[in-house]
């Protein structure tokens, strides 16, 4: 008998089949870049013909990985792909006889499932109330899971949460960049948070935050305050949240920041010092400046990150309660993989592409405004 | 003459020892490889893997069965998902029936009605159908939650609410270290039972969904005030909160499934129960005089579409064998801490109690549908339960939200 399960045994078996097809990719590339550089060199005959071979299995692997996944899901985002028409999509399923299954694709249900992100969509048209109010789509189960709504939502936790990494990264960056006893220790314990998987965290936070046997509410208790249903009520659940996710993304920027610092040369600190400029003055005009090429990538990587990051929602409060700690992509992981089991792909598909483009609009005016590749292009 | 007698001698022999081969060969098949997707504990899956050695000894030698643990919601999804792509769909799924009407609607079951003797499950076997057909056998009855207790702070079972919170609220005076009654507070399995109690139900006699009615509006009141008026239950309690609390017995007493007995029989897992102190009854009576009803079904084995062949052949003698034969059903329902599905093995109160008071407490049930609109229900009555026990929704709003959510769920499928 087999079980399933981290045994000795399993790691030995797993790894007999992932060595074996380790060794025949490297093989398959080798193969493939060789006869890649023929084809250039001897039948183009082109001068760049190495530099391409050795970009080729790397365009390759961005075609499937990415652009292939992309396009599929552009595909999807035209289907009427949920649970009841699965049969219609893959073969080895069950058809009953009342299933039509004569359009897979097609721009009505584009428009359907697209529309849906934002309207409540009955029998293909636009649904109004009594007063011929057009009425917004939930896109969970409460009256406040519509599009503005959870938008607004996942803006103020992307907000709080960036600002908050920044500003106490920077502080602590700061700190450990001067010459203080026990340096690398305190380093060691700052960079913690970000050393325990995810998982942990979130499963650790949810029982320091329980209402009765959490630690968080026996410290408020012993400073005489009154403890807190953390998990039960909608702000103060979202409080918690964010405050582990903080908690969890300091470190990244402490270490890009601190990194930045050390690069900086003293110098520049001891001519403006001479020069007579303040601790403000030499932040603003040196630090600041010298460490732009390091703080923007940071914050954009650092906005898209909490704009999408889900595990730890999920982990800590399930979205709850009253679905109150959703933002955009819960929501949208609710809708293709949620306890209802609608397995409403081809919305979720069209409901992905609008959180893409707002993230991609979000980074190109970010990036183009702040100059933060602006080193980079002028190389 | 005499070499006739010695001719006849040897083909009667050899017809005797044809008949035998033939028997033997009837009886047995050729060895087969099969895969389960099991969202069972491990501790039943190893009983579930020496039943199968059993018959394959038996029935089919060489064979194999790997089983992989999966957890409930990630058995859905990942059947879904390989249903959808076509391919790495298991041999058998073994699960509660809830996810079947899921499965029955995405086309990814086969019907088993010509495969299976199905009225060989005369209790729970409606628990799997759906459209009128049967999409698993099972391979036991229950899942059904019930009053638990610690016989050790608790003496007898209290038999109405009036009682139990009695009970409850006079083991915290004695001892503010232990909380009287705890359970699943924003899970909506847990608050189906107090629903049914109050006369509802979740489909009306048309089969439309009917979340807005006057006992569930009741059932809403009667939970919030369990915790609010009569704070007999802890600020937060999820399942984890009650099992571990329970389990180290800092509980006196919980509601619970039938799939947790096994777990607080072992004293190595739970130190402060085991059999000595391990009590189990039905829920408690509620003012109205009726008692909550929970859900029952059982775990069902569900066989996938794409299984076909000398594969089905092996997944139909295993099944049949595993679901129906009595010292099968013995080791792998009643040696898992769990009832039987058919009639011909019986629960003896007097050598095993628990199972007895487990079968007394499923007898206060009710079936549980297949019905893949049921997962809008659960889904729409969550965020509205978790509301009411937050105190910031009324109970006339929670029934009235938890109906247009529903309404919303339904119209997406």
């Amino acid at each position: 008998m087999e079980f399933s399960g981290l045994s000795g045994e399993a790691i030995l078996n797993t790894l007999g089949l992932i060595i074996p097809l380790l060794i025949a990719l490297v093989v398959v590339v080798l193969a493939f870049q060789f006869g890649f550089y023929q084809l250039l060199a001897k039948a183009f005959k082109t001068k760049h013909a190495l530099p391409y071979t050795l970009l080729a299995p790397a365009a390759v692997a961005l075609l499937i990985f990415m652009i292939y996944p992309l396009v599929f899901n552009v595909l999807l985002a035209f289907s009427d792909l949920k649970r009841n028409t699965f049969p219609c999509y893959s073969p080895v399923l069950r058809r009953p006889a009342d299933l039509d299954c004569s359009v897979l694709y097609s721009p009505e249900y584009a428009a359907n499932n697209f529309l849906s992100v934002f309207f409540r969509i009955r029998n293909g048209e636009i649904s109004r109330d009594s007063e011929g109010n057009v009425q917004l789509g939930r896109l969970l189960r409460t009256p406040d899971s519509t599009f503005p709504v959870l938008l607004g939502r996942t803006a103020v936790w992307t907000a709080v949460n960036v600002i908050f990494h920044f500003v106490l990264g920077m502080a602590l960056a700061l700190i450990m960049n001067q010459k203080i006893r026990f340096k690398g220790l305190y380093r060691a314990l700052i960079v913690v948070p970000w050393a325990i998987p995810g998982v942990i965290v979130a499963l650790t936070w949810r029982q320091e935050f329980h209402a009765q046997y959490g630690f968080v509410n026996a410290l408020i208790s012993a400073f005489g305050g009154q403890p807190i249903s953390w998990l039960d009520d909608p702000t103060a659940a979202f409080i918690a949240v964010i405050f582990v996710n903080i908690w969890l993304g300091v470190p990244f920027y402490m270490v890009m920041i601190l990194g930045g610092l050390q690069s900086i040369n003293p110098e520049y600190y001891e001519a403006a010092q001479m020069d007579g400029a303040s601790a403000v003055q030499r932040f603003r005009g040196i630090t600041i400046p010298l460490l732009r090429p390091i703080l923007i990538p940071a914050v954009t990587l650092d906005v898209i990150w909490t704009f999408n990051k889900a595990d730890l929602i999920f982990i800590m409060t399930g979205g709850g309660p009253q679905e109150s700690t959703n933002i955009l992509v819960t929501a949208l992981y609710n809708a293709a993989f949620g306890p209802a089991a609608t397995s409403e792909f081809g919305f979720a598909a069209a409901f992905s592409i609008i959180i893409f483009i707002i993230l991609f609009f979000f980074a190109v005016i970010w990036i183009t405004t702040s100059g933060g590749l602006k080193e980079v292009y002028d190389r | 003459m005499k070499y006739t007698k010695f001719l006849i001698l040897v083909l009667v022999t050899l017809l005797a020892l044809g008949s035998v081969t033939a028997v033997l060969a009837q009886d047995q098949m050729g060895a087969v490889n099969l895969v389960i997707w099991s969202q069972d504990g491990d501790d039943n899956n190893v009983v579930l893997a020496e039943q199968f050695q059993v018959w394959a000894d038996t029935v089919a030698p060489g064979s194999t069965l790997e089983i992989v643990q999966k957890e409930t919601e990630v058995l859905r999804t990942d059947l879904l998902a390989a249903g959808l792509a076509g391919s790495g769909l298991p041999d058998m799924v073994l699960g509660p029936n809830d996810a079947i009407g899921v499965f029955v609607d995405a086309g990814i079951l086969q019907p088993l009605d010509g495969l299976f003797d199905i009225a060989k499950y005369p209790y729970n076997i409606g628990a799997a159908q759906v459209g009128g057909e049967t999409w698993g056998v099972p391979t036991n009855a229950g899942n059904h939650l019930m009053l638990m207790y610690n016989k050790s702070l608790v003496e007898t079972a209290p038999d109405t609410w009036e009682d139990l919170i009695a009970t409850a609220k006079g083991i915290t005076e004695a001892n503010p270290e232990i909380q009287g009654f705890a359970y699943n507070l924003n899970e909506p399995f847990w608050f189906l039972p107090f629903v049914h109690g109050f006369g509802g139900s979740t489909y009306d006699a048309e089969g439309n969904m009917v979340l807005d009615s006057q006992s569930w509006v009741d059932a809403y009141a009667f939970v919030q005030n369990l915790k609010f008026t009569e704070e007999v239950v802890p600020q937060e309690c999820d399942y984890a909160c009650a099992n571990d609390l329970f389990k180290e017995g800092s509980v006196a007493m919980i509601i619970n499934g039938d799939w947790a007995i096994g777990e607080y029989l072992n004293t190595e897992q739970s130190p402060a129960l085991g059999e000595e102190n391990l009590g189990l009854a039905p829920w408690p009576a509620l003012p109205n005089g009726e008692r909550p009803m929970p859900f029952t079904a059982g775990k069902f084995v569900s066989v996938p579409n794409t299984v076909e062949g000398a594969q089905l052949d092996g997944v139909v003698s295993f099944v049949t064998w595993l679901t129906t034969d009595a010292s099968a059903v013995e080791a792998y329902a009643l040696g898992t801490s769990r009832l039987p599905a058919i009639a011909e093995v019986t629960v003896d109160a007097e050598s095993n109690p628990i199972l007895a008071a487990s079968a007394a407490a499923l007898q206060t049930g009710i079936g549980m549908p297949a019905d893949p609109t049921l997962r809008c229900m659960w889904d729409s009555v969550r965020p509205n339960l978790e509301g009411v026990m937050s105190n910031s929704v009324t109970p006339e709003d929670a029934a009235a939200e938890a109906q247009i959510a529903a309404e919303d769920c339904l119209s997406a499928l």
